[in-house]
């Protein structure tokens, strides 16, 4: 397997020319500022450079490229497999009720014996992760691994996109399905924010929209915590993410982002459920643990993996923490990228959602983590 | 500063990088505004992120804060409601908080207490026989290891040397896995000590009471039981006497007076009999009967009953309709106690006007309805709810103008109830009120004998009450008589000017004309002299009067349909003379010598000329000790034996007979004779060695029936 990593700059271009290397087991990642479905020039430009290849990607809260963190760029990972099998799947999400069947419906097109990992980007705003994970993990199994995110757009939340045959299209969910025992599939999520605060009760939400906690509205919570900062909303409610647990001893907190508000219905919806009856507590940022969550993740992701082989690393990184980290965001990149195979090209994006298998092995949909998935071939 | 440029700050270094400048090396002046752009970020990121940090802690503190003061209240409320002295201290021994009861034992402020070692401040010992030990080490060894225990026997000494008593908990507390301290539980021993001497106090009262309660309830009943044989006994004279009246020769008049003197003597024991009866009812207890009766003159009599008390002025009338069965299956008894009781209040409440008593099918449910109708003062709504409710009267001032218990309409309603019926009420003030109540009654096999048919007599009725002549009329017809109606004089001297009739019934209380005077101008008419006269009569009527204008025929209203249809029969010459009603067991004679044990000398007098009509040879023992006596000396044929008597009740009596009968042989048959029809007094009868049982007041028919069973007849018949 080879790797090129090129990106695209409005004041100077690309920054090199495309590798001749189109083929059905080629491909090619993009990731971009959201406003390129306007100005979608450098996007057909790519495409048409790799007519018979794999071309996917989605639009982005920041690229990252290398231990690079940019925006209003477009950031390119070229794989070029040797003896492993690509496929792409595509699904329409009209409403995030639709999730679901929408991932079952990616899951049936891509299941196979040899299907060994899954990397799905989704749009980011009309899509219920977790649904999306469930129907996916439902038609091609436990065992293989789905990772990927939900697109981003800044932090406005307005609109954000998935790249297909027709160009950058919103309400769509991709997914590539690598095959073959030469592949291997890497995969590490770390979060590293801290539960602070009392622990409250989820009383009132519907699917991924939460109206009360503890009987109050939540919006109004989130309001006097931001103080000053509350007419940053929704951004600035990615501050203080929302851990979520089973009222049960010993279940294992899912972290939650937001990702719109509805000063009308005094609602907030966020990228996953909101099971009522489940423990809520606020979390917020440390820093140091954000770094040291990045690094944590690319252990987990190259364990498995071979240090002497050239490693794609798709990194997806949570808004939440771009917002937090904001000059220091590339840290964490650089520290992802310290933690990997030397022969590492790292592309990725700032998402609305991350995607990976929890710990105990099992698929979810995950906010403000660092998640990087790591692809080899022997 | 050198050392400071060895090592910038991560961030710097990176911002150098990234404008391709380092610290030995300046950037050009692009990356010098970059370098600055991305300077002026971190500054303002890392405002923000203080801003964001402070405002996160300022308020989570706020919140924290509300929740702690709501746990400590939460604690304080759960503290003041444990009774308990509860003392929370760490792995240290140090107290940690402890509550009011605590303290108290503890002898200490709370607020002085917490902070500092338990053990320090107080001693524990342990009580054991005889020797009191400090326990302070065994428990700062188990308080070290997370132990729980606990010493029922356990004394507080303070250090002023002032001890309490107390039980002990140590339990430790978790958090999570580590044992971060223990909670001490004190309850106070004098206290419980205290509680126990007051509960055992308590206990005693709760005797005393119950045993109070018991006696009075013994009392009460020893009451009743007295109250019945002291009134029972001479209502039995009463009764007898009046049977033994019945027996000589009387004129028909006469008779119905005594008769119904009687009856009257015989309601008055049924009542008392309703009255214990009630305590019965109320327990549920009461069973009723299911026998065969007549239902015409149980209704009849009811209603007879008060002839004598209503109020002048008031016609109490009494319909049983022709397709009611002359027999039927029920509680006679029941009946005719609801019956009186609907009619005597009735009587009561209603000073003029009628009060109509109807037995009438209701086709459509096959069942029998009852009805009591009168124009009395009625009830309002109110009163009307709650009248089936005992010892509830009309209003205060009823029981003042009329007497009563107030049990009366509770009883009816409950063997109304009983009887598969629901006793209702229908009520206008002013206007007057009507019970009513439907039973389904069975027919009975036998049919009453028949009324012989008056076919072809035509009878004038003079009544001023539409009531009465409606009743009459529909009793006449029934026999397939010619009825013509007036509602007076004047009427019915236009119907005798009209037509020839064989009788006319003639109302003596009518306005204007009275009946007497009206037969005195039938009579002065040549027209109408060998027309067949018969007044109704009522308390009130002047018999000598009507006699005088030849009027030998009276019937006593409230009219009974047997009698109506005898007058009829006699006065127009159908049967011979008006007969007597004389019991058929007066003709019935036995042979034999009866011992009467009784103490009460009426009722001696009374069962003896019974008896002694029966044929019988008899003798007077006057308690029961003379009883035994007599009988060891004479072989009686059978011994009437009173239950209840002073010495020696006849239960003992004829245990004493038994007694020696097993010795000397034989077998003398016992009667017992008890004022109670209750099922537990027979059984105690029987269980005495009695062999039969006679209810008081013994009629001599009752009495021949059951003599009948023991002794031959003179005629040789069983």
């Amino acid at each position: 397997m080879q790797v090129h990593s090129l990106y695209y700059a409005p004041a100077m271009g690309w920054s090199a020319a495309f590798p001749p290397v189109d083929g059905p087991r080629t491909l090619v990642l993009v990731f971009g500022a959201s406003d390129f479905a306007e100005r979608d020039e450098p996007l057909r430009e790519l495409r048409a450079a790799f007519p018979t290849s794999i071309v996917t990607g989605c639009s982005s809260s920041g690229e990252i490229q290398g231990d690079r963190v940019q925006d209003g760029s477009l950031a390119v990972a070229v794989a070029v497999f040797e003896g492993s099998g690509l496929r792409l799947a595509g699904a329409r999400v009209g409403v995030a009720e639709d999730s679901c069947a929408a991932g079952a419906s990616l899951g049936a097109q891509l299941v196979a014996e040899d299907l060994r990992g899954v990397l799905v980007f989704s749009d980011g705003l009309s899509v219920n992760g977790s649904e999306l994970v469930r129907g996916i993990v439902g038609a091609v199994g436990e065992r293989v691994p789905v990772t990927g995110g939900l697109a981003g757009d800044g932090d406005r939340f307005q609109r954000t996109w998935v790249l297909t045959a027709d160009g950058p299209v919103s309400g769509h969910v991709a997914a590539v399905g690598l095959y073959g025992p030469r592949v291997r599939f890497g995969h590490g999520s770390r979060g590293g924010w801290d539960l602070f605060g009392p622990e409250r009760l989820i009383t009132r939400a519907e699917g991924n929209v939460l109206y009360e906690l503890d009987g109050k509205p939540a919006l109004a919570l989130y309001k006097e915590y931001l103080g000053d900062r509350a007419a940053g909303l929704p951004a600035t409610a990615l501050l203080f993410p929302l851990a979520i647990h089973p009222d049960e001893a010993g279940a294992e907190p899912i972290v939650r982002t937001v990702l719109g508000v509805d000063e009308a219905a005094q609602s907030m919806t966020f990228a996953g459920d909101l099971p009522t009856g489940w423990r809520a507590q606020l979390m917020k940022a440390n820093f140091d643990r954000l770094i040291e969550g990045a690094a944590a993740a690319a252990d987990l992701a190259r364990r498995g993996e071979r240090d002497d082989l050239v490693t794609l690393a798709v990194a997806v990184s949570c808004v939440g923490r771009r917002l937090v980290l904001a000059e220091r965001a590339e840290e964490e990149v650089e520290a992802a990228l310290e933690g990997l195979p030397p022969q590492t090209a790292q592309v990725g994006f700032y998402s609305y959602g991350e995607i990976s298998p929890h710990v105990d092995g099992s698929c979810r949909l995950h906010n403000q983590t660092m998640t990087l998935t790591t692809i080899q071939e022997d | 500063m050198e050392g400071e440029l060895d090592s910038l700050h991560p961030l710097l270094a990176r911002q150098l990088r990234r404008t391709d400048a380092a610290v030995d090396r300046p950037p050009d002046l692009a990356g010098w505004q970059e370098l600055l752009r991305r300077v002026s970020r971190s500054y303002r990121a890392a405002e923000d992120d203080r801003y964001t940090l402070e405002r996160a802690m300022e308020v989570s503190s706020g919140e924290l804060h509300d929740l702690n003061r709501a746990l400590l209240a939460e604690r304080d409320k759960l503290h003041a409601v444990v009774s308990d002295g509860l003392c929370l201290i760490d792995s240290e021994g140090v107290v940690q908080s402890v509550n009011r009861e605590a303290a108290r034992l503890l002898g200490v402020r709370a607020a002085a207490m917490v902070g500092s070692r338990l053990l320090g401040r107080v001693r524990v010992e342990v009580e054991t026989s005889g020797s009191s030990r400090s326990a302070n080490p065994a428990i700062e060894a188990m308080l070290a290891a997370g132990e729980a225990w606990t010493e029922e026997r356990a004394v507080l000494v303070h250090a002023s040397g002032f001890r309490i008593p107390v039980s002990l908990a140590l339990n430790p507390v978790q958090v999570g896995q580590t044992v971060v301290g223990s909670m001490v539980a004190l309850r106070d021993r004098s206290q419980q000590r205290d509680a126990e001497r007051r509960l055992l106090h308590a206990n005693e009262e709760l005797q005393r009471a119950r045993d109070h309660a018991w006696s009075a309830n013994e009392a009460k009943s020893r009451f009743l039981a007295t109250m019945s044989h002291e009134i029972r006994t001479p209502m039995h004279g009463v009764l007898g006497t009046l049977a033994l009246l019945l027996e000589s020769s009387l004129d028909s008049q006469q008779f119905e007076l005594a008769a119904t003197a009687s009856r009257s003597a015989e309601r008055l024991l049924a009542i008392l009999n309703d009255v214990l009866d009630f305590s019965k009812i109320e327990a549920g207890k009461l069973s009723l009967e299911e026998l065969e009766f007549e239902l015409r003159p149980e209704v009849e009599a009811s209603v007879a009953l008060y002839s004598e008390s209503k109020q002048v002025g008031v016609d109490l009338c009494c319909f049983v309709a022709d397709d009611v069965p002359d027999f039927v299956v029920g509680d006679s008894l029941r009946l005719r106690q609801v019956l009186t009781n609907l009619v005597g209040n009735a009587v009561k409440f209603t000073s003029q006007g009628q009060i109509v008593v109807r037995v009438e099918r209701v086709p459509a449910a096959g069942r029998v309805r009852f009805s009591v109708e009168d124009s009395g003062a009625g009830m309002s709504e109110t009163v009307q709810q709650s009248i089936f409710e005992a010892f509830t009267q009309a209003d205060g001032s009823t029981t003042r103008r009329y007497g009563g218990t107030g049990l009366g309409l509770a009883i009816c309603r409950d063997l109304t109830a009983l009887m598969g019926g629901e006793l209702r009420v229908h009520s206008q003030e002013g206007v007057g009120t009507t019970f009513w109540f439907d039973l389904e009654l069975a027919a009975g096999a036998q049919n009453a004998a028949s009324f012989d048919s008056l076919e072809g007599l035509r009878v004038l009725v003079v009544d001023d009450i539409a009531v009465n002549r409606q009743i009459l009329d529909d009793y006449l017809r029934a026999w397939n008589c010619t009825v013509v109606g007036a509602a007076g004089a004047t009427e019915a001297e236009a119907a005798l000017a009209r037509s020839v009739f064989d009788v006319a019934l003639i109302d003596f209380m009518m306005p204007e004309v009275n009946g007497v005077e009206l037969a005195r101008r039938i009579r002065a008419d040549a027209r109408s002299k060998s027309m067949a006269l018969v007044m109704l009569s009522s308390a009130n009527t002047d018999r000598e009067a009507a006699r005088r204008v030849g009027i030998t025929t009276l019937l006593s209203k409230p009219i009974s349909q047997r009698a109506l249809h005898d007058a009829l029969r006699t006065v127009t010459g159908l049967a011979g003379t008006v007969e007597r009603v004389t019991p058929q067991s007066a003709d019935v004679r036995f042979t034999g010598r009866v011992l009467l044990v009784e103490d009460n000398q009426v009722n001696q007098r009374v069962a003896a000329a019974i008896l002694q009509k029966l044929g019988l040879e008899v003798d007077i023992a006057a308690d029961g000790a003379d009883g035994v006596m007599q009988s060891a000396r004479v072989d009686y044929d059978l011994i009437l034996m009173d239950c209840h008597m002073p010495n020696l009740d006849g239960f003992e009596a004829t245990r004493r007979i038994r007694s020696r009968e097993s010795h000397s042989g034989g077998r003398v048959p016992v009667v017992a004779m008890t004022a109670s029809a209750m099922v537990e007094d027979r059984r105690r009868c029987l269980e005495a060695g009695m062999d039969d049982h006679l209810p008081k007041p013994a009629t001599k028919a009752a009495i021949a029936e059951v003599i009948g069973r023991w002794l031959r007849r003179e005629d040789g018949g069983e």
